[in-house]
């Protein structure tokens, strides 16, 4: 197994190359207030037909990251403040907002957290799909809607042909999140970005949209990005793992690597905080304190102030993400802590 | 209050029916929505019962209808032996003193024009709980009850984070000294780390003040670890009741299983073999016959699509409401329970929890 200096992987072929590879991005905020700086120098890459999950809670700069892959970030404010973001080896960030429209949804598609907010109210879910196809494939009214039926059928709507012209909102929130998928994998991307899929739905139904990703994966090869801050979601659906804090990457690696042996204080702190249901302890474990605010971001490592390891020289100097093992990268000075504190 | 003994909350035969309306001028009714349709329980002093279940299946209907936030359909609802449905409008405002309420969204439940300070001081100037002039300190004392700090009273909502701000919607609800406070998904907006901090807090108080929760939540594993007995409703209903380690070791109605086997384990691997539950959760507006569950239901036999079954007793204690409790196949663990982690993990968790303490706390 051979690993280049982004590569997030572990055991894909080596002669592939990365489908997508951030290199270095940075996405700011000018505001009236200050600088923001939401995303700050996140680099990873994505390989075809294989999940990357990126972590973190609230404010991490996850979502941020997935706007600018899709060029959806409003400048102003926004401030493209450096990086790569390589699909296929071309640079995203270098197109025009003309060009980007023939790349959305025909490249690389998006699904969203919320469907009944990304879905137009107003339009039958049938002449949403065929929009994308008309405009990015070419077909005619009567190809394009024999293929939406078709992906609606693959994504498990029952009986396809009359529900092609329901609206939004005479569907349940589960089904709402099918038609986005099948929306999403309408043109074939190489590459779809989820943000959040299932936050909004209840377990049983997240399950099955879980379910659905995996097998249309297995089945169409499409990369990716899974955006979410469940890591039991992380757990079922990752091949690579990114876990962000405060704009930055602190841990990269493959997902066993991920939770048998995760190194940075805040990925312990944060698999040691969810709840799990077969355990005993009475009490949960959390990380004291909150995330920074992005105005005060504070000196040296980001999460030196929630760190019960911090020294003088985390709240000082910044830890440049290093290599631990193959594909196993990690920010902080002290990793592996328990062989540094022996 | 005199009565000590016995439940502080017994809800009886609870019902809810919502008229769904059609036409804008003419208004009739088109049918009604069962939203809770005979709910029972009791709750105990110093105890926590979650009300679990998907969105729709009444949990926070129920939870409205016990502080009479909404009003019932039918049933009876009694706190510390107070007929709370027949209470009149000024009776039922000082029983309210009693009972309270900590709402889902921090952002959404706190009047964003208002301080901190002064949020916290209405329901001790409205329920005439301390003299006007000991008011600023009751404040401060609540704020640092929930880990705030005196100076955050003279702050706004906006200011603070999610997590902090539950911690003041903890404060309000504890400022009258309730005996009942109703947990409406209290930590579901928030991130995984807050959401610990808050469940922790909330087991804190509960012991320092001999509080009872009714914690309404979705999240089967956050419930673990705060209740004592858990109440998983569908549709309405509550199908099984039992003590937080009857249920986990053991769920008898295969809606409690399949809830159980859908959420997502932390666990690499272990996705890979569970029953995913199909369908979705149909219409209150016209639920299945029979047994509510029973096109969802593996096990759904001819008897579950004609007979509602009975809401009963078994043999355990545990009240379940399922024709075949006693024969449904014990669900599979989807892992081992003990100690599936890693050695590297545990040591590493071992080094961070270790420097803990020696670490001052930021307020």
């Amino acid at each position: 197994m051979t690993q280049s200096a982004v590569s997030a992987g572990s055991g894909a072929a080596p002669e592939a190359p990365p489908l997508l590879e951030v290199r270095d991005l940075k996405t700011w905020f000018k505001t009236e207030d200050g600088l923001y700086r939401a995303v700050d120098g996140v680099s990873f890459a994505v390989r075809r037909g294989r999940t990357l999950a990126v972590v973190g809670e609230s404010g991490c700069g996850k979502s941020v990251t997935s706007l600018s892959i899709m060029r959806l970030v409003p400048e102003p404010p926004g401030i493209r403040a450096g990086g790569q973001i390589l699909l296929d080896g071309e640079d995203l960030l270098e197109k025009s907002q003309v060009e980007m429209q023939d790349i959305r949804g025909q490249r690389v598609s998006m699904i969203f957290q919320e469907p009944m907010t990304s879905l137009n109210p107003v339009y039958r879910v049938g002449e949403q799909i065929v929009e994308g196809l008309v405009k990015h494939r070419g077909m005619s009214a009567a190809e394009a809607r024999a293929k939406a039926i078709e992906m609606l059928g693959l994504v498990r709507i029952p009986s396809p042909e009359s529900r092609v012209d329901s609206f939004p909102h005479e569907m349940s929130g589960g089904m709402r999140q099918r038609v986005m998928i099948a929306m999403a994998l309408a043109c074939d991307p190489a590459l779809l970005i989820a943000d959040e899929p299932t936050t909004a739905l209840d377990v049983t139904i997240q399950a099955q949209i879980l379910g659905l990703m995996r097998e249309i994966q297995a089945r169409l090869g499409t990369a990716i990005i899974l955006i979410t801050h469940d890591l039991g979601v992380v757990a079922e659906m990752a091949d690579d793992v990114v876990v962000m804090y405060a704009g930055k990457v602190v841990e990269r690696a493959g997902v066993r690597a991920l939770f048998d042996d995760p190194q940075h204080p805040y990925t312990l702190g944060l698999i040691d905080s969810i709840p799990r249901l077969e355990e005993k302890r009475d009490r949960l474990s959390t990380i004291e304190g909150s995330v920074p605010h992005p105005q005060r971001l504070p000196e040296g490592c980001r999460f030196s102030p929630r760190c019960p390891l911090a020294t003088d020289r985390c709240r000082n100097e910044e830890p440049p993400l290093r290599q631990l093992r193959d594909g196993h990268e990690v920010a902080c000075w002290y990793a592996p802590i328990d062989e540094a504190a022996a | 209050m005199t009565e000590t003994t016995g439940p502080l909350l017994r809800v009886e035969g609870l019902v809810k029916h919502f008229p769904v309306k059609k036409g804008m001028i003419l208004q009739r009714t088109a049918g009604v929505v069962r939203a809770v349709d005979g709910v029972s329980f009791e709750l105990r002093r110093g105890e926590t019962l979650a009300l679990v279940g998907e969105s729709g299946c009444g949990k926070s209907t129920t939870g409205r209808l016990v502080l009479r936030l909404i009003e019932a359909t039918e049933g009876r609802v009694e706190l510390a032996g107070e007929d709370v449905r027949a209470l009149d409008t000024g009776a039922l405002r000082r029983l309210r003193r009693k009972m309270q309420i900590i709402f889902q969204d921090p952002f959404a439940s706190l009047n964003p024009r208002l301080t901190v300070g002064e949020i916290l001081a209405e329901p001790l100037r409205l329920h005439r709980i301390v003299e006007p002039a000991e008011l600023t300190e009751r404040v401060h004392e609540l704020l640092r009850v929930v880990g705030l700090a005196p100076y955050h009273a003279q702050r706004y909502p906006h200011e603070f984070s999610g997590g902090q701000r539950q911690r003041i919607g903890v404060a309000r609800a504890l400022s009258t000294q309730p005996d009942l406070i109703v947990c409406d998904e209290p930590v579901s907006a928030l991130d995984v780390s807050i959401q610990a901090q808050v469940v922790n807090l909330l087991q804190d108080l509960q012991a320092q003040f001999g509080l009872s929760y009714i914690f309404i939540a979705h999240d089967l594993a956050v419930v673990k670890h705060i209740s004592d007995r858990v109440a998983v409703m569908y549709l309405g209903r509550i199908v099984e009741l039992a003590c937080k380690d009857q249920l986990y070791a053991d769920p008898r109605h295969p809606y409690t299983q399949a809830l159980m086997a859908a959420i997502p384990r932390p666990e690499p691997g272990a996705a890979g073999t569970r029953q995913v539950l199909e369908g979705d959760v149909p219409s209150p507006l016209s639920p299945p016959s029979g047994c509510t569950f029973h096109p969802r239901c593996a096990f759904a036999k001819d008897r579950c699509r004609s007979e509602v079954p009975s809401y009963r007793r078994m043999a355990d204690g545990r009240f379940v409401a399922c024709h075949f409790a006693e024969d449904i196949p014990k669900a599979e663990a989807a892992v081992d329970p003990e100690g599936a982690d890693e050695p590297r993990y545990r040591r590493r968790l071992a080094v961070l929890q270790a420097a803990r303490p020696q670490e001052p706390q930021p307020a």
